[in-house]
Order: structure tokens, then sequence, then C-alpha cells
């Protein structure tokens, strides 16, 4: 027995019960894996046009699917939604937890990238944050450490596999979940925070029209 | 032309954008006046003050696709050690079994207690405080729970509303196998035998001491192992596996 569901059953309810599952299986994959899937482990990831119902949920509650490394999907946010919930000041992160990450993103991606190690534009690295580089004094350590558990928790940095040096942390599997503008957005508000002189920053602000010199990040 | 194509797109970006927001920060509290958004639920604290908007899916969908994918969702860290927190605090919290577990009565950190004691079929260690509050946290944070520290009370969030009848009913069987919970005594009552409070001194329980991460980053403490190796650790111990054996056994 199946019961209403308001928002996807204008969408389910044209499929055969085959389709359906399929959509479902798919939509739930992309949605709820902690890491993206393979396309060809799903129908409806391999199958166009059961791959553009999965796409059509998605955009229902503000999400899109991402493709990772041509092979794998996932899904993120919408752009256009999350541009409008940066517009109405919507931010569930705190402030403490934003630095962090960020830390951890400088570390482990953009110093690695512009040392030519890392390639392309994904936030995906093995290059471990250590603790000692997470050391500031604007944040204490019974703070960062709550930071990095909540962080954690919320996939958004994992622990390294290496820990010789002590514990070490690298970017978790919901950044791949950043669509292409969003992964660029946060290429270039690093740029700006890190090296708002620089002519690429100069690039960046012509780029997007904004005056913003090193904003929040 | 009409207004009436421009209202549907309104609608539905009104949707997106409630989704998207309860997507990236959990169930959310919200003005009772909110419009409904279709597809999201709302679960209204028993005395009616609070309303809170939880996602619903339609049947098919969810996490129970991924264990056939192999393909498992974010980790929570020590998952049996949480899991049967919940369980804990359903047993305390869902008095009424005859009624949804939303929203349930308030249970206390007491009772959580003597019921993890009972399980474990040993009087209380002192290393239990520690795993409890560690759990009524992760569960608190993800909106499984509503767990007041201070009070040291807890209630079943939210998120339980979307429990369906076969839920309830798996859960019912559960609670059957797990020790009675003694009675409630709430914070808000004259003070009894063993008042709540007393559970928890704060210079007894720093911060450090009841987090994940118990020890200084210099230490070895949980952050410096992988969330695999936690949950073997926790696999690896004793009563928990018959627990585990017991408790999913519906």
């Amino acid at each position: 027995m199946t019961e209403q569901h308001a928002l996807f059953d204008p969408l389910l309810q044209d499929l055969s019960d085959r389709s359906r599952d399929e959509v479902l299986a798919a939509f739930s994959a992309v949605q709820y894996a902690a890491h993206p899937v393979a396309e060809v482990q799903l129908a409806g990831l391999r199958d166009v046009t059961l791959r553009r119902q999965v796409q059509r949920m998605l955009k229902l509650i503000g999400r899109t699917l991402v493709h990772v490394d041509g092979t794998h999907w996932t899904a993120g946010y919408d752009d256009d939604i999350a541009s409008s919930l940066v517009a109405q000041g919507w931010q569930p992160l705190s402030v403490i937890d934003r630095a962090v990450l960020v830390l951890v993103l400088v570390h482990s991606v953009a110093i690695p990238r512009s040392e030519g190690i890392l390639t392309g534009d994904s936030w995906k690295s093995a290059r471990p944050t250590t603790v000692d580089e997470l050391r500031t004094t604007r944040i204490s350590g019974e703070e960062r450490r709550l930071a990095l558990q909540r962080l954690r928790a919320a996939g958004l940095i994992q622990l390294s596999g290496d820990h010789s040096g002590g514990p070490s942390y690298i970017p978790g599997p919901q950044l791949q979940r950043l669509t292409p503008a969003a992964r660029r957005r946060l290429q270039d508000q690093l740029i700006l925070a890190a090296a708002p002189a620089s002519p690429i920053a100069e690039a960046i602000r012509a780029r997007t029209g904004g005056p913003v010199e090193g904003e929040d990040a | 032309m009409s207004s009436q194509p421009s209202e549907a797109v309104e609608r539905r970006v009104y949707n997106a954008l409630w989704w998207a927001k309860v997507q990236s920060a959990g169930p959310l509290e919200i003005d009772p006046d909110t419009p409904a958004v279709a597809g999201l639920t709302r679960a209204a604290s028993a005395d009616g003050s609070t309303v809170w908007l939880v996602p619903t899916l339609p049947s098919g969908a969810g996490h129970s696709v991924l264990e056939e994918l192999d393909s498992p969702p974010v980790a929570v860290e020590q998952p049996n050690e949480t899991a049967r927190v919940l369980a804990i605090c359903v047993a305390c919290c869902w008095t009424d079994r005859s009624a949804p577990a939303w929203p349930g009565s308030t249970g206390t950190l007491a009772q959580v207690r003597s019921v993890y004691a009972g399980m474990r079929g040993r009087p209380e260690q002192s290393s239990d405080l520690t795993l409890i509050i560690g759990s009524l946290r992760r569960l608190h944070a993800t909106h499984w729970i509503r767990w007041d520290e201070k009070a040291g009370e807890v209630r079943l969030g939210p998120r339980v509303i979307t429990w369906t009848a076969a839920d309830l009913s798996t859960l019912r069987d559960l609670c059957r196998h797990l020790p009675e919970p003694p009675p409630a005594v709430l914070s808000t009552e004259p003070p009894a035998a063993s008042p709540p409070d007393e559970a928890l001194p704060d210079d007894a329980l720093p911060d450090d001491a009841v987090s994940d991460d118990a020890l200084p980053d210099e230490a070895l403490s949980d952050d410096a192992l992988p969330d695999d190796a936690l949950a073997d650790a926790a696999l690896q111990d004793g009563p928990s596996d018959e627990l585990r054996g017991e408790v999913s056994d519906d």
C-alpha cells in the first residue's frame, strides 16, 4: 500500500511500477549515500529517460544531479536555490565551523592546487590537514574540537587515513556534491580571501562584477 | 496572460526553498502560521507551542535502498552505542505505546542510566555516563531526540513523527525486551529521592570528558581513529553484540 505524497506523486503517478521503483532507488542513492554512486549500478541513472525523472524529483526539493568523474552521480543544491538562500542570509553552519572547514580546504586543497600537486576543480584531496595547521589564536582548542566533531558528523570533513603525526583531516564526501558553479564560487572566495591584491583576485572581481575585497570566507 | 502559471512557479520555488532549508539544517522549528509546504509534515510539541517541519518521502525511497547498493550513508560515530541510547530514549519517552511515539512524554537521565545498566546486565560503571552523554548529544544534534542537558531531561525529536505503524510495532517489541524504566522524576516536580541534577555535576563532567574527543588532540583520542575503527571497537565489546541481536530481533 502506497501512501500519497503531495510533492512527488504528480511526477510518479504516470510511471509504471517498475520505472517508479527505479527512479526512487536512484533518487535515494544520490540523495543519501555518503559517496557518489556509479551510473552502471542503477537503471534510474543509466537510462536517460529515467534519469530525467530523477532530476525532476530533485528539482522539486531544490536539488540537482551532479556528475562526478564522468562515471558517478550524486545530488547537490540547485544553483538558483542556493543563491536565493544565500540572499536570504540562510546559513546552517556556525561561523566557527565555517572557519575550521575553510582551514581544512586551504591546507588540503587550495595550497596543493597552487603548487600544481592537485589538478582539476574537485574539492577531493588526500593531502591531510594536521591539527597543528588548524591551530589559530582566534579559536580555542575546545571550540575547535567541537567544530571538528560537527563537521565530521555532517560529512564535510573526514579523518585522513594517515595519522602517523596525530589526527589529521581531509575534505569529506559532501564536498563532492558541489555543482560546477558552486565549486568555482568556493575557489573564487578562497582566492579573494587569501590573496585579495593578486592579479587573479582582480580578474575574479572583474568577472563577477563585485568590488568585494576579501569578504567573509 | 493569467497569473496562474506564475503562481504555480512561485509555489514550486516556495516548496523547494523550504525543502533545501530542511535538508541543510534538519527538521526546522517554524512559526505556526507558516503556510503548508508540500511533502513536509508538521510536528507540534505536546503543548502546541512549537512546530517543526519534517521531510517525508514516498514509500520505496529512503535509506533502505542504500543497503542493497552497498553504498552506506554518512557514518554515525559510535553507531552501536548511539542506536542503543536511542532505543532507551524510546522506551523512556514513549510511555503510551498504544498512541504514536510523537510527541511522547519527558524522560530523565536517571531513567536512561538505569535502563542502560539493566541492558548491560550489571551495575552502572563510571564510563557509562560518558558514553550515554556522548550519544544523547549526537542524537540531539540530529533531531532524533531533544536533550536538555541542564535539566537532565530528554524527549523524542520531531523526526520520529515519520515512524510508520510498522516501525512502531517493531519498536513496541524492542521496548518489551528492554528493562522497564523507573518512574520519571522531573525537575519541575518537587524534589524526590534522586533529583536529576545530581546526575550531572558540572565539575565532575567537564565538556571535555563527555565529548567524543575526550582527550587533548596530542593524545590518542577518538579523533585519531578512523570511524571504521570505532565501529569495530564498538562491535567487539561483548555484551553489546548480544544486545544488538536483541534490539534487531523483531
